[in-house]
């Protein structure tokens, strides 16, 4: 029941911060914010629960018979690797609500629905363990986000939104298809016809057909990455929708794809992966480059962080295929890092838009000397953004490119070129906001509510980069259950 | 009466009530007029025949010489019924915008269920004609039933000429099977053949066969508006009223498709290799020529026509899997195609008709932009509204999902490849044109409070909307119920 408690809590608080516009329409985003850290509640005691000792595996778990014409339940379960991601959606979802504090959306108990029910969906992604179910809550999660962008998108939104939704829906379907034939020729080989993860993962296939089945998956991940070439809604979705979707979108539903390769490529095709990877590695490369460079050509804040946004994920697509520890371990650790940072960054591009009304570069200028809180942060978030050690961000770029040396040096010393670019990029983003000329009129610097909020990610992030240990056990957890120890035989660690 | 007779005589009480009905309303009519009376004589001969049709489910099935009444039928039926009634309960107040003389409206919708119901339970070329025309005759007249509309009157012409056409062509396939097998029953049409088709290798008797089967397909790919007989379907549904639209789109297509069903199910039709050749690029080209001409269009009604037509592509995915093909999971196979016809079909008729039945409630709606706003002006009928456009697009949580994912299965299992692709480009490209609809609904448009008040919301209006509602929405988040309902029936 916990685990599903969640997903209630959450569907629960978006229903009555729709009702409780009709009270006050200020009342709905207490509502979230109430909702938001009730939902910690189920949860929290799972942090400290520790290692399971029971034969289960999992840290809790839930089933139910669902559709029984073909053996699918509600069959939900977390253990490390899921609970860091959920820790990670509830954190962002805070933070999201709390960039929409002050913006006075009209019709604000819808949208604090959308935001909460956004939320329930990918909670309900990271603990589905019935492949069925898993692409219900892949699916349905989409529609409130498409409302978020649809009604309170900025100009162009229209495009955007429905970029964004074709372009999941297409990886979608894909994924359906292979999901199928997954479980058909599982059948087949086996005679158990099951959607259960927990089933499918103890038979691996092997084949042609598996090898087609496994790029259904990928491709459908590597569109929610996203990954070069696939990446072509997200820039234009990253800055025209509304800047708590935007948080979300980046910091936690970019992740759905990370969670998806580590929990099901990996361990369902094993066989296949060997062929995959340097391809994989190539595309995480490129990636990795493309979008550092065009982050660097970007005029538009909220374009420049989504920029660097795709390149920061080409990192977690590189350390997946690096077929080692060390770089699943930095996967996770960069899905980590780069959540936080990348909320706070666009948490900063809201207070800047909140202010001057724009987010061109052009226009920005000199902003430390009018505001520098907002200066400091801002600084304190590039850093984090380009790598600077005793932060959460290199600690993971760092285990990725020490991971994929060992098989893969030539595209390790590719990514580790693009660091310099990110550096590059990172430092043009502040200098061209915080620096220079004050080419604005001066505007109040953070309030309270940013402050905080901004303090509770650098901290955050302090703490991923000087005590990265705990989360790493985490992530070890899964990583060490599941037959992925085969694929590391007789490679480096 | 002995209990035999009992056993038989009441699976034709859902009929006899509409007839019972129909002859109330002619007198009625003659007689004495009056809207309020032919309505809930109407409403409630639906409901009865519903509910009876519902309490026959769980009886043994029997079949004459013209009629069949198996499970299959049975379910059909309730799905046309329901779709009347529901037709039916937003009648009363949308029927005074288009014509003086509203009764005989009443009178043809009962008309054309009971034509429905008499097609979906037929087994025998005769009853399957009658039925057809019956309810052709009945929807033709409701297609042009505004007198005062051009576009009307179009629509009706264009209509009767094809409809007309299509029942020639159909006509002269059952005479060629005549022709051919002696009988115009159709599983003992169906026995014959398969005897011939065992005794003759030659390649002339096979010749005769598909050929009759071709023209039977021409009539039927013209009533399903299957590519290419599907010219017609954008134009008649765009000059058409509203709640002939929802027939026409739901218990005309599928009372067919059950026959169509019927047919193939049996060897001698499936195994004609032409036939399901053709029927697999007629499958794959009403799905991709559906969805990519819906791309194109500003007319919401038109937007629905090739949305329908698609539909029915992505249906003929179980008439192909009926083919021989040794699929991998062959065992399963027979049960599971017709469950998923079912569900499938149940999916599409409660979209469909949630979709008209919710235009229906709206003033005037034509062009797309007609509804924009419309989640603030009317919460309630957006909201509806776009559920069931989001049950036709196929997301998951709704009832058109649960369809959806029956068919994909029956594709991978059965291994149409080709018709798989062209299913999930064809959901992408129809993905983009609901979404564009779901847009204009969101729009918030000047929010002036100078709109004059909306009328309010009457009883049966409400009660049709939750009908809608919670049947795509509880169905698709719980459809275990319905889907082994269907399991231990089929």
């Amino acid at each position: 029941m916990i685990l599903s408690s969640l997903i209630l809590i959450l569907f629960v608080g978006g229903l009555v911060a729709l009702l409780s516009e009709k009270i006050s329409a200020g009342l709905p985003k207490w509502v979230a914010v109430a909702t938001l850290l009730l939902a910690w509640v189920p949860v929290y005691p799972l942090f400290s629960a520790g290692l399971p000792v029971t034969d289960t595996y999992w840290l809790a778990e839930e089933s139910h018979l669902w559709i029984s014409s073909f053996n699918i339940h509600y069959h939900v379960a977390v253990d490390g690797l899921s609970l860091l991601l959920i820790g990670l959606s509830l954190a962002v979802g805070l933070v999201a609500v709390g960039s929409a504090w002050k913006e006075n959306q009209h019709h604000s108990g819808f949208f604090f629905l959308n935001i909460l029910w956004t939320l329930a969906g990918v909670v309900g992604v990271f603990i589905a363990i019935d492949l069925f179910l898993f692409f219900v809550f892949w699916e349905a999660m989409l529609i409130p986000v498409y409302f978020l962008m649809v009604i309170w998108g900025d100009q162009g939104h229209k495009q955007a939104a429905l970029k964004f939704f074709l372009y999941t829906q297409a990886g979608g379907l894909l994924m359906l298809v292979s999901i199928i034939a997954l479980v058909l020729l599982h059948f087949a080989s086996t005679g158990i016809f099951s959607f259960d993860y927990t089933d499918l993962i103890h038979h691996q296939l092997t084949g042609t057909a598996v090898l087609l089945i496994m790029l259904g998956f990928l491709v459908s991940f590597a569109i929610k990455l996203p990954v070069f070439p696939f990446h072509n809604w997200q820039a234009d979705a990253y800055a025209q929708a509304p800047t708590a979707a935007t948080i979300l979108m980046a910091a936690v539903m970019s992740k759905m794809g990370g969670y998806g390769i580590i929990r099901f490529v990996l361990p369902l095709f094993p066989f296949t992966l060997q062929e995959v990877a340097p391809y994989a590695m190539a595309l995480a490369c490129v990636t990795i480059v493309y979008g550092a460079v065009l982050a660097f050509a970007q005029e538009e804040l909220k374009r420049l962080i989504a920029y660097s946004s795709l390149s920061h994920m080409g990192f977690v697509l590189l350390g997946c295929f690096a077929l080692s520890t060390y770089g699943w371990q930095g996967a996770v650790m960069q899905m980590l890092a780069h959540g936080f940072s990348t909320a706070a960054l666009f948490l900063l591009a809201a207070a800047i838009e909140q202010r001057y009304q724009t987010t061109d570069l052009a226009r920005l200028g000199g902003l430390w000397q009018t505001a520098p809180k907002l200066g400091a942060f801002g600084l304190f978030f590039v850093a984090a953004s380009l790598g600077l050690p005793g932060l959460g961000n290199f600690v993971a770029e760092f285990l990725v490119l020490l991971g994929s040396f060992g098989n893969y040096p030539i595209f390790t010393a590719i990514a580790a070129s693009a660091l310099v670019i990110g550096a590059a990029y990172s430092l043009r983003l502040a200098q061209r906001t915080l620096f220079g000329p004050l080419q604005a009129p001066p505007v109040s610097d953070l309030d309270a509510r940013e402050v905080l909020l901004m303090l509770a990610l650098a901290a955050a992030l302090v703490y991923l980069g000087l005590h990265p240990q705990p989360f790493l056990d985490m992530a070890q957890q899964t990583l060490d259950h599941f037959p992925l120890a085969s694929l590391t035989a007789g490679v480096q660690p | 009466m002995n209990e035999a007779f009992f056993h038989t005589a009441i699976f034709y009480i859902p009929a006899a009530i509409l007839t019972a009905a129909v002859m109330v309303l002619l007198l009625q009519i003659t007689f004495w007029r009056n809207r309020l009376g032919t309505q809930l004589v109407t409403t409630f001969s639906l409901a009865a025949a519903l509910l009876v049709q519902v309490a026959l489910l769980s009886q043994p099935g029997f079949q004459t010489t013209l009629l069949l009444f198996d499970s299959l039928s049975s379910l059909v039926s309730v799905l046309v019924i329901f779709a009347g009634l529901m037709i039916s309960l937003l009648l009363y107040s949308w029927l005074e915008t288009i014509a003086d003389d509203q009764e005989e409206y009443y009178l043809l919708l009962l008309l054309s269920v009971l034509g429905a119901l008499i097609v979906t339970a037929s087994i025998h070329f005769a009853s399957f004609f009658t039925g057809l025309e019956l309810m052709g005759l009945s929807l033709l007249a409701m297609v042009a039933y505004e007198e005062k509309s051009h576009k009307a009157l179009e629509a009706g012409v264009k209509y009767l000429v094809l409809s007309s056409t299509a029942s020639a062509f159909m006509l002269m396939g059952m005479g060629v099977l005549f022709l051919y097998t002696g009988t115009l029953s159709i599983p003992e049409v169906q026995e014959k053949m398969g005897q011939m088709l065992s005794i003759q290798q030659g390649n002339t008797q096979t010749l005769i066969e598909e050929f009759a089967i071709f023209l039977l397909l021409v009539g039927i790919a013209f009533k399903l508006s299957l590519v290419p007989a599907h010219l017609w379907a954008a134009d008649v549904v765009e000059g058409s009223p509203l709640p002939t639209n929802a027939l026409l789109a739901s218990i005309s297509k599928a009372s067919v498709f059950v026959v169509v069903l019927r047919l193939f199910h049996d060897s001698s039709f499936h195994g004609q290799t032409a036939v399901m050749e053709v029927l697999l690029a007629v499958a794959a080209a009403s799905i991709l020529i559906g969805n990519l001409l819906g791309l194109l269009q500003r007319n919401f009604l038109r937007l629905m026509a090739f949305s329908s037509i698609a539909h029915f592509g992505y249906l003929l995915v179980v008439i192909l899997a009926l083919a021989d093909n040794p699929g991998l999971v062959s065992a399963k196979a027979p049960s599971l195609i017709t469950n998923a016809a079912v569900i499938y079909l149940l999916s599409y008729v409660v979209a469909i008709t949630g979709v008209f039945g919710m235009l229906m409630i709206l003033p005037r709606v034509s062009a797309i932009s007609d509804l924009k706003g419309l989640l603030w002006k009317r919460p309630a009928v957006g909201v509806v509204l776009i559920l069931m456009l989001l049950s036709l697009a196929g997301i998951p949580l709704t009832l058109g999902f649960i369809g959806k994912f029956f068919l994909t299965v029956i594709a991978v299992f059965h291994q149409l490849w080709w018709l798989l692709a062209a299913l999930v480009t064809g959901s992408v490209i129809g993905l983009f044109y609901y979404l564009r609809v779901v847009l204009v609904i969101c729009e918030r448009g000047s929010e002036t409070g100078t709109s004059d008040p909306l009328p309010a919301l009457g009883f049966n209006q409400r009660l049709a909307m939750i009908v809608f509602a919670v049947i795509v929405l509880g169905v698709g988040i719980l459809p275990n119920g319905i889907t082994e309902f269907f399991r231990s029936l089929l």
